[in-house]
């Protein structure tokens, strides 16, 4: 019995030190190590819906929802989900964490995950009571019917003749409100399907991701900001307004035939005849410069640089931004009109920049600057994505208001006449054929073609920058709305661009926007300035 | 009969009574903070599947079947040990309770998980009272010790039957047999049988394994023919088990081997020769049987450096899924848990088959270290209840068969836990009286009845005496 006793004295002391060594592999598991082992990749816990993050959502300037998030089918918390595919490359992408976002979701995810002020305090308490981490909403600029009425038109079938019009998918629309600086729809063309990328990236599936990479056309690119083209006869504005602004042009300046038609000799190199664009219908001179710039005469315009001086060109060049970046909510790639590494340029090639050839580069996001002043008077309104922040209870963070962006670029009465001039490009000059279809347009359209001849036989770049509604009765009245359009490689400006856009404003004004139309212009106007012959 | 019921009042088993006090108020605690959790709209709980008005209803059905046993044991076995039934009752409660709290919740919701906890709750306690009754004398259990050895070797007769007729070894609950609309498994019965046979064939035999005539060089061992059907019985269940590819049984059934030869003998020789013959049969099977080198193998991941080859053995089919989810369910409870309905210790993405041998890590997730210790504590207040009763027991039959019993709980907890915790290939072994699983309770409150009953018949044999 004794023997028995001692045996179950000895094995309980046993079990008591085994117990002991169990409670101390618990702490090995529960406390020493548990940072580690919780921090596994395959513990969801911090991925479930219930846990993790809810990213803001994002929304038009009208409350329209555009990215909010989904719980995720098997996979880490939430997915983002957006609702309009033409704004990709605005809004972006946000996968997780682990990748590299885009867009608004890039450049605003401090708020959005609610990392800043006050909201991150929230989030704090929010961990300690376990509850997730809420971000904040962000109301963008975008007018959601404007994008639909705009990513609509983009693909309006024009007639492709393969001479002056080519077939093109590839290009970018911005409109804005010249006044507040707000940008009311953004497109870039080709895009490509955030959902889906974001769908099979968060599963490890990067084909989609590769295939985007790796496609020629660039769905990935946000063109109207990180597009550099050349810009053609639009950058001819550039120079008028330099010209007339720093005194050195103005639009009465007349050019003889030799002057008008070229050849004109530029530090020893030739200008004309080539690319005057007028020769053919052009029978009495001398012509103005405001005649030069409605039919856009390439020569005329290298003159008018030159006669300005490079350090003055660039000095307006520099007002708006150009070769620097543009402070906005989304990073834009700076234009640039000087060849690498100089500081100034030639007669020749001051010419050849004047009338937008030469070594321009710019983005449509910079094309829309130099509208967007034309339209504003003079002064230019520091462009706007987002309007205001509201954390999780729709009580405001941040509301960003409309401000100038540097003093004025230049003189209202220089606006008044390059907006003058625009309606002479559309009224008698090169938009005003029945192709464009601003003619036939009753917005009062106004604006400038562009064709960017890129040379090695490649179809040149359509561009038009416009505003609207103008009224040449009422100059001082100033367009509600700018539209810069652009075309890669789609031929002439005008005629390839220009139908959209029309059809973009009469939408706008009349289902969003609801105003009025202008009084029709006087039917002899072209006869009596004499800018048509 | 009779003159029992006037005393009854200052007979009656208050300390139980008064035990049970606070297992009543953490049950009740708990299932109030379950409700609570489960208004919070984060919580992992899935509200659809568990119901509101019937939330007490484990709790407070706990609560009324142990009041019940207080009052018959009170009329009938008044001097039966007070302290081990608020134990258990206690540790059943948690296990319905997290049954309640894991069943809609698991890869496929159960609802029902926890009623039918409670119900087997129910009837392990009743078999527990049964037991105690019809144990009218304990020794009679040591007079049928060869029928107890026939029905274990029919109990793992069946379960070879079991296994032959299913293919796929790797389905958990291979070895259930199924009677009515429940699975039972015969394992757990297998584990008394043995402990009886045991007990009694080594109180028997006591001075013959104690002298230890036979010498095999440094090792003194019992003669053969006393040896032999103790070898039998053990190989033979070993070797069954094996082939059902239950290695934590065969643990458990071994461990209990070796406490029953060194309770009987008194002799670490016995011990020492055993673990030797264990080592050999190990690695034989180590070598025969691929499941238990996979087993063995999965022991290697590496979740500290997380790997390639960490990530191939928590990818291969029956890798190390189930036990890295089991850890980082363990040590995302940290010291104080995420509180009972609070974390996520089951279903997809988490611990997949979370209610048998794991819940132990989703207690570790809720309840953290300081729960996990206090459930320790409660083991060791078992252990030791349950080793008092064996000291204090009158022959030599009952001090083993007490003693047996009760190294079943510490055996099968160590295992488990082990298992859980990465230090043991992790095995289908039971948490006594936490995990769900019908026939491990009815088995261990057969044990807590034995126990009982023993406790009872020393009481009236001392104060016999006095």
């Amino acid at each position: 019995m004794n023997t028995i006793n001692t045996s179950i004295r000895k094995l309980a002391t046993l079990f008591i030190a085994l117990f002991i060594a169990l409670s101390a592999g618990l702490v090995y598991w529960q406390v020493v190590v548990a940072q580690q082992v919780t921090a596994n990749v395959h513990n969801s816990r911090p991925c479930l819906a219930s846990n993790a993050p809810i990213r803001g959502r994002i929304f038009d300037r009208n409350g329209v929802l555009l990215a909010d998030n989904i719980p995720t089918q098997g996979g880490c918390g939430y997915l983002r989900r957006y609702y309009d595919p033409s704004l990709a490359g605005v809004i972006g992408y946000y996968i997780s964490p682990l990748y590299t976002s885009t867009g608004i979701e890039h450049s605003y995810d401090a708020y959005l995950s609610g990392h800043l002020g006050k909201t991150a305090l929230d989030n704090t308490i929010n961990q300690t009571l376990h509850r997730p981490a809420v971000g904040d909403d962000i109301y963008l600029t975008i007018d959601e019917r404007i994008q639909r009425i705009v990513d609509h038109y983009f693909d309006e079938p024009i007639n492709i003749d393969n001479n002056t019009k080519y077939p093109s998918d590839r290009g970018a629309v911005v409109v804005t409100d010249p006044h507040s600086g707000e940008i009311l729809a953004m497109l870039s063309r080709p895009s490509f399907d955030p959902n889906r990328l974001v769908s099979t990236v968060s599963k490890g599936d990067l084909s989609y991701y590769k295939q985007l990479v790796a496609d020629p056309e660039q769905p990935l690119l946000e063109r109207p900001l990180q597009g550099r083209y050349v810009p053609g006869s639009t950058y001819k504005t550039m120079t008028l307004i330099a010209g007339l602004d720093s005194g050195k042009a103005t639009l009465n300046q007349s050019f003889d035939r030799q002057h008008a038609l070229g050849p004109v000799f530029l530090s020893g190199q030739a200008f004309g005849p080539v690319g005057n664009n007028i020769q053919g219908y052009t029978r009495f001179f001398p012509v103005t410069a405001e005649y030069g710039y409605a039919h856009s005469d390439n020569i005329i315009f290298a003159q008018i640089g030159v006669q300005t001086g490079a350090a003055t060109w660039l000095d307006y060049n520099r007002r708006f931004y150009v070769g620097q970046s543009i402070p906005f909510d989304l990073p834009v790639q700076p234009s640039s009109v000087l060849p690498n590494g100089q500081s100034s340029l030639a007669d020749n090639q001051l010419g050849a920049d004047a009338f937008g050839q030469g070594t321009d580069f710019v983005t449509p996001m910079q094309m829309s600057l130099i509208d967007d002043a034309v339209a504003n008077n003079g002064q230019l309104m520091q462009p706007m994505l987002v309007a205001k922040i509201v954390d999780s209870s729709q009580s405001p963070i941040q509301t960003n208001s409309s401000q100038p962006l540097g003093s004025a670029q230049m003189s209202a009465e220089t606006a008044t006449e390059v907006r003058q001039s625009m309606y002479g490009v559309v009224r008698c000059g090169s938009g005003s054929v029945p192709e464009v279809k601003f003619i036939t347009s009753p917005w009062g359209i106004i604006g400038k073609t562009g064709t960017a001849e890129l040379g090695n036989g490649k179809p040149p770049h359509s561009w038009l920058i416009t505003q609207a509604p103008y009224s040449i009765t009422n100059p001082s009245q100033l367009p509600a709305l700018t539209i810069v359009a652009m075309k890669e490689n789609g031929g002439e400006g005008g005629s390839v661009v220009g139908p959209m856009i029309a059809d973009m404003y009469n939408d706008i004004f009349t289902t969003v926007m609801k105003i009025p139309a202008p009084t029709p212009p006087d039917p002899n106007y072209c006869l009596v300035t004499k800018l048509t012959q | 009969m009779a003159g029992r019921f006037p005393g009854v009042l200052q007979r009656y088993r208050w300390t139980e009574l008064g035990l049970f006090i606070i297992p009543f108020l953490l049950l009740l605690l708990e299932m109030s903070q379950l409700l609570i959790a489960k208004a919070d709209p984060h919580s992992s709980l899935s509200k659809s599947n568990l119901p509101t008005l019937q939330g007490l209803i484990p709790a407070l059905g706990v609560i009324i079947v142990l009041l019940i046993v207080n009052m018959i044991f009170s009329i009938f076995f008044r001097k039966a040990d007070q302290m081990l039934l608020p134990l258990v009752g206690l540790l059943s409660g948690f296990g319905v309770l997290m049954a309640t709290r894991l069943g809609p919740d698991l890869t496929n919701p159960d609802p029902a998980l926890g009623s039918r906890q409670l119900l087997w709750f129910l009837l392990g306690v009743s078999v527990c009272v049964v037991t105690v009754f019809l144990l009218r004398n304990v020794e009679w259990l040591e007079r049928y010790k060869y029928t107890s050895a026939a029905f274990g070797i029919l109990l793992v007769g069946v379960t070879l039957f079991r296994t032959l007729q299913v293919h796929n070894l790797d389905a958990p609950g291979h070895d259930q047999l199924n009677i009515g609309p429940f699975g039972f498994q015969p394992s757990e019965l297998l584990k008394i049988c043995i402990v009886i046979f045991f007990a009694a064939y080594l109180s028997e035999n006591q001075d013959i394994f104690a002298a230890g005539n036979l010498r095999l060089g440094p090792v003194r061992l019992p003669p053969l023919r006393q040896l032999g059907p103790l070898i039998l019985m053990l190989g033979l269940s070993l070797l069954l088990f094996l082939f059902v590819r239950e290695l934590g049984l065969a643990l458990l059934i071994y461990g209990i081997f070796l406490c029953m030869i060194y309770l009987g003998s008194g002799k670490l020789s016995y011990v020492v020769a055993s673990l030797l013959i264990f080592v050999i049969l190990g690695y034989i099977g180590y070598k025969l049987f691929g499941y238990v080198r996979a087993r063995f193998v999965v022991l290697g991941v590496d979740i500290l450096n997380w790997n390639g080859a960490s990530e191939q053995l928590y990818n291969q089919p029956g890798g190390a899924y189930q036990i890295v989810q089991g850890l980082i369910a363990l040590s995302s409870g940290g010291i104080l848990g995420a509180g009972l309905g609070l974390g996520h210790p089951a279903g997809r993405f988490f611990v997949p088959v979370v209610q048998s041998d794991m819940v132990f890590t989703a207690l570790g997730e809720e309840f953290g270290l300081a729960g996990l210790f206090a459930i320790i504590g409660i083991y060791l207040l078992i252990l030791y209840r349950g080793f008092r009763i064996a000291v204090e027991a009158t022959t030599p039959f009952t001090q083993l068969l007490a003693a047996g019993l009760t190294s079943i709980f510490a055996l099968q907890t160590l295992i488990i836990a082990a298992g859980d915790m990465k230090f043991l290939p992790l095995t289908g072994i039971p948490l006594p009286f936490l995990s769900y699983g019908g026939s491990s309770l009815l088995a261990n409150y057969i044990i807590i009845g034995i126990l009982l009953r023993i406790s009872y018949d020393t009481a009236l044999e001392r104060e016999g005496r006095v």
